[in-house]
């Protein structure tokens, strides 16, 4: 027994040393190529993953077994046409790069469909479409009169009048809707006979219920109304530089919250202005002049110079974007100012840790999370990453996919680009009514818009149903809750 | 050799050495632990070759460790019908008898035929005169059985399995070493025990241990000593020579077969060197196994499973459990030691060390039986099985006592205190750190690396090894719950296709108790042991249902 356990164990002890080595090399990518002078060659690989999964994958003109989410391994370094496909969606078809030691990811490749399911959901002609953010609700607007707004449920599909039935500001002219993230409660301003008037509508109840909020806007016409989505009882509106409280528990209004503002934001029931170039802060309840100053000095003085007026959005707890009337785009990280000018919009992802931003042309990422390239000798902070640079007429982006993908609006046509690639044609989608909004719900993959031609609102599935990321983006069904009126 | 087997009354550069070599083995496991999570975060790429270097040693070492369980069960086998009594009767004519072998015509089965041979070979061992071992009816057993709060129901379980050797019960004297501490109750069953059961016996003593006696700890090698000195008087008085008088030292829960002291007598006298020897039966935890939680079941047969390994290495074998020795040797190295929780591998270490490494463990082909930890409830009985294990693990604390001892004698070969240090200090360390990495760390470089390591292939390739990995483990798994059902005694009741099948399945428990009922506990014992936060002995729950 002595003898055969130690001829054993040397046995096993041999297997490990040949094997070690053998299984490191291997992992590291290193195998013995024949074909090739050196005989052992570092290789590559190629590691892809689908929506839908299964499709077939051809990698250099040679079909695989493997079907997607597959890894193809052994590669020797160089070029190679990678194609998936799978019937009854469009071919992806990419030449890629493979490098010794490395592995050329392509998680998250989102097939599209090659005819396009798009459903007609309101057979009647739209002008515009405004998303409420973080609700179920859509706002149609159709020739001009408050009494045709129309509210969509994306959630439930069902629609119904904005106004009740009869309602005195029906007849008035719509100039305006303002509305906030997570809020179910809208404020239009409507022109009537009798001037002009404010009324807040509960989207959230099953009958339209509405109420005149117009003495509370006795002093002109405000430049912003806003309100903390889960805390309507405060409004604040901005008045050529004066801040004004709008309490609608008391019906009440406190004028000049604070002066010599040039853009305000809310976050859990505080009040942040840019006064000046001071950031001060105050909370919904506070009384007249107690507020804190957050910051203020030279730093603030340099960045925010001259008179232009911003609007203050947190993107997280610890991110506040500035965007300035010309575009210009700031932000309380480094390098602060990202954009000098034309910014027409941003959408930042629900986790607050990235912005899509675009501009006429072009369209990028800015993620405050991405870890700083290798140490350079100034300190750098995030960097824009441009994903689309030869737009026409962008204005309106959406994070798609667990934001792996971006969807945009550029010239009337929607299109879809994969963010990790640049220099692709982006896919083409559908065409949609000019200056109309569209909006996209990640917790149903579908996108809303309004037909190009016929106006009618329509949807088109952009994730294979069943697929839904309702933890990612924040279309979450939350009951808002309505204001103590 | 003169080295005091204690951590007590040491020197300041004694005591230096022996709390370096506590801190060792602990820190070792926390260094590897905590170094491998840090290295996964900051140097994914080494990490994973680390990973894979632990993972393809895992799974040889289990096909390793499969291959030998397969050996020693058959090994096992081969004495499967051997009569020992005949045995031990021959030896007593040896000559003669050796003859008698030589021209015994041809077994039938293969397994006579190897037990037959492995016989003359141990037969021939002992040719020569100064081999010679004593008659077999001047040998005598002295069976120890230290008693402090076990059930008289499981005390007298064993104390009738010893009785059921009838042929040798004459030469066997049982010793109750029990506990001044122990309750009324407990030394009242016990003495009703050895009224009963005297008779059976040469003689049976109960040698009440007082608690608290100068340098001792509570533990049970204290109990044991105290016992064996009683009997070194006994045998005195008697004129009966230590040199032929065999000890077990036994745990109250042992049960033994029929023929087991007719073997172990066996093997004493084949022994050329038979009082610098040990004999080490294969622990077996099954007198209980069906009416234990099916985690008790799985890790007590694992527990098994490693001593039919341990046995097919003899060189590197150490006394576990119950087992047996010369009681001269007992008596020259100063009976167990009385400080210390792990007295079953102590003795060994302490004898090793006395005798300059002329000392050996005996595997005896023989098993023996004892009871899984039953605490009457499941997490009473996970409670259990962990303090249990920690105990053994505990063992840990011989580490830094023979490290000292090698540090000290010359005699001992330079190899072999480097091949039993290696052994010692390795088997305390993978028994702590190895399921850990296997089950959480190994993952940690897939999880917390960035996309710098995500995009080499060497993260795609450590995943897919991985899996290969257990695909292989899950494959020797097989082997083993194949050999569990081989080995398990029949159940008392009939079970259902169903539960038949259920207790197959408990096998796939093996990574939940390998870290939970394992890992754990022992990396429990070295860190105590490292912050020199000592042990009391704890008797674990042991019970019988009526």
């Amino acid at each position: 027994m002595e003898i055969l356990r130690k001829v054993v164990f040397y046995f096993f002890l041999a297997l490990y040393l040949f094997l070690c080595p053998v299984i490191i090399f291997y992992a590291f990518g290193y195998i013995l190529a024949p074909k090739v002078e050196e005989g052992f060659v570092k290789t590559g690989l190629i590691h892809v993953e689908s929506l839908p999964e299964n499709a077939s994958l051809f990698v250099a003109n040679r079909r695989y077994v493997e079907k997607t989410p597959a890894t193809i391994r052994n590669l020797l370094a160089g070029a190679y046409d990678v194609k998936l496909t799978l019937p009854g969606y469009r071919s992806w078809v990419r030449t890629v790069r493979v490098e010794p030691g490395r592995a050329s990811n392509f998680s998250k490749i989102l097939l599209i469909p090659k005819k396009l399911k798009i459903r007609t959901l309101i057979a009647e002609p739209f002008e515009s479409l405004q998303a409420v953010p973080g609700t179920r609700f859509l706002i149609l607007k159709g020739s001009g009169s408050a009494g045709d707004l129309k509210v969509f449920d994306w959630r439930n599909d069902s629609v119904r009048q904005l106004l009740p039935e009869g309602s005195p500001f029906a007849s008035g002219k719509l100039e305006r809707i303002f509305s906030v993230k997570d809020s179910s409660l809208v404020l239009i301003r409507v022109r009537t006979v009798e001037g002009e008037k404010y009324v807040g509508c509960f989207l959230d109840k099953e009958k339209p219920e509405v109420k005149d909020l117009s003495g509370l806007f006795q002093s002109g016409e405000p430049e912003e109304v806003l309100w903390e989505g889960n805390r309507p009882d405060y409004l604040f509106a901005l008045y050529q530089g004066s801040l004004s409280r709008l309490d609608l528990e008391k019906e009440g209004v406190l004028p000049g919250f604070f002066k010599k503002v040039r853009g305000f934001g809310l976050l859990r029931g505080k009040v942040y202005a840019l006064c000046g170039a001071s950031l001060v802060r105050a909370s919904f309840n506070a009384k007249l002049g107690d507020k804190t100053l957050v910051e203020c000095g030279v730093f603030l003085e340099n960045l925010f110079r001259g008179e232009e007026k911003f609007r203050l959005d947190f993107i997280s707890n610890n991110t506040i974007c500035f965007r300035g009337e010309k575009g210009e785009l700031f932000s309380n990280a480094l390098p602060y100012r990202f954009v000098s000018e034309g910014v027409r919009g941003y959408q930042p992802d629900d986790e607050g840790r990235k912005i899509l931003l675009w501009q006429k042309n072009r369209l990028g990422v800015l993620d405050f999370e991405k870890p700083e390239r290798k140490k350079e000798f100034f300190e750098r902070g995030p960097e824009i990453e441009w994903v689309v640079e030869k737009g026409q007429d962008i204005y309106q982006a959406y994070f798609v996919y667990d934001a792996s993908h971006v969807l945009y609006v550029d010239n009337n046509q929607v299109f879809l680009s994969r963010l990790e690639e640049r220099g692709v044609t982006p896919e083409r989608l559908v065409p949609v009514r000019g200056g109309s909004a569209v909006f996209y719900a990640e917790k149903t993959g579908r996108l809303y818009y309004l037909e190009a031609s016929s106006g009618h609102l329509a949807s088109v599935d952009i994730l294979p149903e069943g697929i839904t990321f309702s933890g990612v983006i924040g279309e979450i069904e939350k009951e808002t809750q309505g204001a103590k009126l | 050799m003169s080295f005091d087997y204690s951590r007590r009354d040491l020197n300041k550069t004694q005591m230096f050495l022996q709390r370096f070599f506590e801190v060792l083995p602990g820190l070792t496991s926390w260094t590897l632990l905590l170094g491998l999570v840090a290295l996964s975060i900051w140097a994914p790429l080494v990490a994973a070759i680390v990973v894979i270097c632990f993972m393809l040693a895992w799974v040889l070492r289990i096909f390793y460790l499969t291959i030998f369980l397969y050996f020693s069960y058959i090994r096992l086998s081969f004495e499967k019908n051997t009569n020992w009594l005949a045995r031990i009767r021959g030896i007593d004519r040896l000559d003669a008898y050796l003859d008698e072998g030589r021209h015994q015509p041809r077994e039938k089965d293969w397994q006579s035929r190897m037990s037959r041979r492995i016989h003359l070979t141990d037969m021939e061992r002992i040719t020569p005169l100064e081999f010679r071992p004593p008659h077999s009816s001047e040998i005598f057993h002295l069976v120890v059985i230290p008693v402090v709060k076990e059930m008289a129901a499981v005390v007298e379980a064993s104390v009738a399995s010893v009785a059921s050797n009838e042929v040798l019960s004459r030469q066997i004297i049982v010793v109750f070493a029990l506990e001044g501490r122990a309750e009324e109750s407990v030394k009242a069953g016990m003495r009703r025990i050895a009224e009963q059961y005297r008779g059976r016996f040469m003689d049976f003593l109960v040698a009440e241990h007082p608690d608290g006696l100068p340098g001792e700890a509570r533990v049970k090698g204290a109990n044991a000593t105290y016992a064996g000195k009683a009997a070194a008087r006994y045998f005195e008085e008697r004129r009966i020579p230590f040199d032929n008088v065999i000890v077990s030292c036994f745990d109250a829960d042992t049960v033994v077969g029929p023929d087991y002291f007719a073997c172990l007598t066996y093997a004493f006298m084949t022994c050329p060197d038979r009082h610098r020897a040990s004999f080490q039966p294969i622990p077996m935890f099954h007198n209980n196994i069906w009416e234990v939680p099916g985690f008790a079941r799985v890790i007590e047969s694992g527990s098994s499973f490693f001593q039919f390994v341990e046995t097919t290495d003899p060189e590197r074998l150490v006394t576990f459990s119950s087992h047996s020795m010369s009681f001269k040797a007992l008596v020259e190295l100063g009976y167990w030691p009385v400080d210390m929780i792990s007295d079953d591998s102590g003795i060994f270490w302490k004898a090793y060390l006395h005798f300059e490494g002329r000392y050996q463990v005996v595997p005896l082909p023989m098993t023996l039986s004892m009871d899984v930890v039953d605490a009457g409830s499941w997490w009473g009985t996970v409670v259990s099985l962990y303090k249990q294990k920690r105990r053994w693990a505990w063992g840990v604390e011989n580490f830094p006592l023979v490290m000292r001892g090698f540090l000290v004698t010359r005699k001992i070969p330079f190899f072999d205190k480097v091949r039993h240090a290696y052994k010692m200090f390795e088997g305390h360390v993978s028994w702590a750190t190895l399921p850990f990495v296997l089950t959480f760390v190994g993952w940690v470089p897939m999880i917390s690396s960035g996309s710098e390591f995500s995009n080499t292939v060497l993260y795609y390739s450590a995943g897919r090894f991985t899996q290969a990995i257990f695909g292989l483990s899950t494959l020797a798994l097989f082997g083993t719950i194949t050999m569990s059902l081989m080995l398990l005694p029949k159940k008392k009741k009939r079970f259902t296709l169903f539960w038949t099948l259920v207790h197959g399945l408990e096998w796939f428990l093996v990574p939940f108790i390998l870290v939970f009922l394992s890992a754990m506990p022992a990396l429990d014992a070295q860190t105590r042991l490292m912050l020199d936060k000592r042990m009391e002995f704890w008797i674990s729950d042991k019970r019988r249902i009526k």
